[in-house]
């Protein structure tokens, strides 16, 4: 048997149910992926702000752009584990 | 002969009454009058800031209320469509990833609010925008460049708040910085025109000299 013909089989084995939430749980985990890359992004983007403008409330913000990149990470893996 | 543009010191000293008093910093104010401890990229050692602005507080109004839409969503729609199709682990994260997006779309707007400032000094004009993620749009021009300062304030809201538009138009590459909604627009050119009359009373003075 032929990899193609094994993927095909694997294909007809799954339950159709069972296929469209894995679909759903791969999207999930690309749009999480994407989401932490935005997160890094926030970052950089809230270093340069606060670079531009420095005042006292910039740790705060600082800290809440990583804070709000950890959570991602951690819904990501989340994902990874419980989907 | 008299010397007729020679100021007495005590008028060379005279400055406006928002340069005067400095205001201890409450960071997410809209109307800053001398704010300590706070700094802007370009600024210059000698160089003050007289005047931090940014748009109204109000203005932060229809985004809070959509993102207080998008935090109850969810509750609302659990109410009232049945999800038990979905199995609860893809529930779980669905909740999750909608607050984390929730969250993303508020303190996006929060940034766009407070770092999109005007800055007056006691030498220049400074607009720093951010227009869109990692865009960073500086535009400045020097007080004695400024040629005219108008202000508008229109509409039940702006007026009732008291905020509106302040245009500057400058000699300049940059032919206007506009102050976007700012608080007490008419205190605001009222501080731009003082410092105008202050920049033309030094140029006479060095002339005179």
């Amino acid at each position: 048997m032929t990899p193609f013909e094994r993927f095909v089989q694997f294909l007809i084995n799954f339950s159709p149910a069972l296929t469209v939430w894995f679909l759903v749980k791969v999207l999930f985990l690309i749009g999480l992926a994407i989401y932490i890359a935005f997160a890094v992004i926030v970052i950089r983007q809230v270093d340069l702000m606060t670079q531009a403008l420095d005042g006292g409330f910039n740790f705060p913000l600082k800290l809440v752009s990583r804070i709000h990149l950890l959570v991602a990470i951690a819904v990501f893996l989340l994902a990874l584990i419980i989907l | 002969m008299p010397d007729v543009f020679v100021s007495s010191p005590e008028k060379a000293e005279k400055k406006p009454e928002l340069a005067k008093k400095e205001t201890p910093v409450n960071p997410l104010a809209a109307f800053m009058p001398r704010p300590i401890n706070l700094r802007f990229e370009t600024q210059e050692k000698k160089e003050k800031i007289v005047l931090l602005l940014r748009r109204h507080m109000i203005t932060n109004i229809p985004w809070l209320v959509i993102a207080l839409i998008m935090v109850i969503c969810p509750t609302i729609i659990g109410r009232v469509v049945s999800l038990d199709f979905i199995p609860s682990s893809f529930r779980l994260i669905i909740s999750l990833a909608w607050y984390l997006l929730t969250f993303a779309f508020a303190f996006e707007r929060f940034l766009s609010w407070f770092f999109n400032v005007n800055i007056i000094t006691d030498e220049r004009i400074i607009d720093i925008d951010f227009p869109g993620i990692l865009y960073k749009d500086i535009s400045e021009t020097k007080i004695d460049r400024v040629q005219d300062v108008s202000e508008k304030t229109g509409g039940f809201i702006r007026s009732l708040f008291n905020f509106g538009d302040v245009a500057i138009q400058t000699a300049g590459a940059i032919p206007e910085i506009c102050f976007e909604a700012v608080p007490n627009p008419g205190r605001v050119s009222q501080v731009l025109n003082e410092l105008i009359l202050e920049e033309e009373k030094e140029k006479l003075e060095r002339r005179a000299r």
